[in-house]
């Protein structure tokens, strides 16, 4: 390649990656700011007195919200993943009637648009008693997971070679045990894409915490965040605090398996 | 081996239960309760007809702006997020270094929360101190209320959108130029086709089925746009970002038109199923092809 088309290579993807970089450079160095700092003359530029009061008045605000998030993404992402890693099972390793037809039934409720459930969804939780209550997100992050996380391993568990498993029947092991003891092991790399995948998903999500979270004692952080938002108008030193604090778990789980958040994105992208 | 296949299947009955619920069974509650009356605080099933979507159609003034707007975000975003995805991921396909660093940036805002986005893209826009009327104020431009402006409020939510979405076609089509395999490239080299002929005839057609992917889905995530327009701007200023799944919201959830709510909804859904149901029936295809 010539010198100056690698130049000119570099140079567009150095401009791209300021683009992509200036918002989350201008939340850093705001959230460390005093708000006297933050004006015209000086918003794009590094703190000179760094001032963690943001974080402390953001933190009173959200910090329940930021318990309350992973009060439900955990057991959540628990029970998707088990459920898509058994589902995904079943659709690939033992060819029964229909069980590409129940696989289309799932992957259909990845395209929905949430709008279309939201109010029955309200009605429901309420109807069993759960709204208020936090295993209405659980129950619900689950089960808007399991089309996901079933497209994950069903399409992990097919490069698995269906002879691993007629070696385990030959022992005489059920198919539980073929489960549990051939297919469980082999999984780990299926499991920590779709676990990142429903872990990022879960936390980012807003709009099942915005009608199901009318309690505080059950509302994620990213809604603590939008209200934050409304009532701390123009205090931007903290909202990019409150801001940064909500993004750092699933930006430290980006920055440490990436390449696995890229899987998850592409496993349910790519592969129908 | 049906003791074996009874296994597997009760292995997959809880997805399908829990599915058929809360997709199917709620799909069928909000189609029936939009051909109701229940426009009020108690629920109300006594049949409507088409009377809550002859309204929304023919009468609803903040419905035809939805419409309108969510027809003009549409194409600025879905082919704003495709054409740079397309040109990014060809840039990084070409054979440089520190390629994983630049996907890692292009890609970051997909880990973070649109609420996060909403709220940093806020105070950039933000008319006296943001980052934007900084960069005006050294150029000596006035400065410009960018959310607050009929004209500027919904570019700018598309721009942060954008900003968002970008690194996942980036993403889709980086995975499809990297499927080509290096001999059809060198034979159209060999055979005479060289820069923008080797992309039109033989780089774009082959990563066709990236091209399908990324559309439906940008396509999809712009009939259902909430959460960044309800972060930044709550629909306004008067209803110029205002998007059917933010009337949605306010209808079915603060205004107790359920009925109301629940056919925008439908309405919703049927504009995305047009997308959608090609794309399952050959993706349908594709896995009996497989199996």
């Amino acid at each position: 390649m010539k010198i100056s088309k690698k130049v000119a290579i570099y140079l567009v993807l150095i401009i791209a990656s300021i683009f992509f970089l200036f918002p989350i450079y201008m939340l850093v160095v705001t959230s460390m700011k005093s708000l006297q700092e933050v004006n015209t003359t000086s918003s794009w530029s590094i703190p000179i007195h760094f001032d963690f009061s943001g974080f402390v008045t953001a933190w009173n605000g959200i910090s329940q919200g930021f318990a309350n998030s992973f009060e439900f993404t955990i057991p959540a992402l628990i029970l998707s993943v088990f459920l898509g890693s058994i589902g995904g099972f079943a659709l690939t390793k033992v060819k029964f009637k229909g069980a590409n037809t129940v696989f289309l039934f799932l992957l259909f409720g990845m395209f929905l648009p949430y709008q279309v459930v939201l109010i029955p969804l309200v009605k429901f939780m309420a109807a069993l008693g759960l709204y208020g209550n936090i295993w209405s997100l659980i129950i619900t992050h689950t089960a808007y997971g399991i089309p996901i996380t079933t497209l994950i391993f069903r399409n992990f568990y097919s490069s698995i070679p269906t002879s691993l498993l007629e070696a385990g029947q030959v022992d005489g092991a059920n198919t539980l045990q073929i489960y549990g003891r051939i297919i469980l092991p082999l999984s780990i790399p299926g499991i920590v894409v779709a676990a990142i995948w429903q872990f990022t998903n879960i936390w980012n999500n807003f709009l099942f915490g915005l009608i199901l979270g009318s309690m505080p004692n059950v509302r994620p952080v990213t809604v603590m965040l939008n209200n934050l938002n409304g009532a701390m108008m123009a205090q931007w030193n903290t909202l990019m605090a409150g801001a940064l604090i909500t993004a750092i778990p699933t930006l430290i789980v980006y920055l440490i398996a990436g390449k696995y958040f890229v899987k998850g994105l592409l496993g349910g992208a790519v592969k129908g | 081996m049906r003791k074996r296949t009874l296994v597997s299947i009760a292995f997959i009955v809880p997805s399908v239960i829990i599915v058929g619920i809360f997709v199917y069974a709620f799909i069928a509650w909000t189609l029936a309760a939009s051909f109701t009356n229940w426009n009020t605080l108690l629920p109300n099933w006594s049949f409507a007809g088409l009377k809550n979507y002859i309204y929304l159609f023919t009468q609803d003034m903040r419905f035809h702006m939805d419409l309108v707007n969510n027809f003009i975000f549409l194409p600025f975003f879905v082919l704003g997020t495709m054409i740079l995805g397309f040109f990014l991921a060809t840039l990084l396909n070409s054979g440089i270094k520190f390629e994983a660093f630049f996907r890692t940036v292009f890609l970051l805002p997909m880990a973070i929360s649109l609420v996060v986005s909403g709220v940093i893209w806020i105070w950039i826009y933000d008319p006296t101190n943001g980052a934007l009327a900084s960069l005006f104020q050294i150029f000596h431009l006035p400065a410009v209320n960018w959310l607050g402006s009929m004209t500027y409020a919904l570019p700018a939510i598309i721009i942060a959108t954008v900003w968002q979405y970008t690194g996942f076609t980036t993403s889709i089509y980086l995975a499809g130029l990297r499927g080509i395999p290096q001999e059809v490239i060198e034979a159209a080299r060999l055979d005479g086709a060289h820069g923008l002929r080797l992309y039109w005839n033989i780089i774009i057609p082959m990563v066709q089925s990236s091209t399908v992917t990324a559309f439906v889905l940008m396509v999809q995530l712009s009939l259902q746009m909430f959460d960044i327009v309800w972060v930044m701007t709550q629909g306004g200023p008067a209803f110029a970002t205002d998007m059917p799944a933010v009337y949605m919201f306010i209808a079915g959830f603060k205004q107790n038109f359920v009925a109301r709510g629940a056919a925008i909804a439908i309405i919703i859904f049927a504009l995305t199923l047009v997308v959608v149901i090609p794309y399952l029936f050959t993706a349908g295809k594709i896995t009996e092809e497989e199996a």
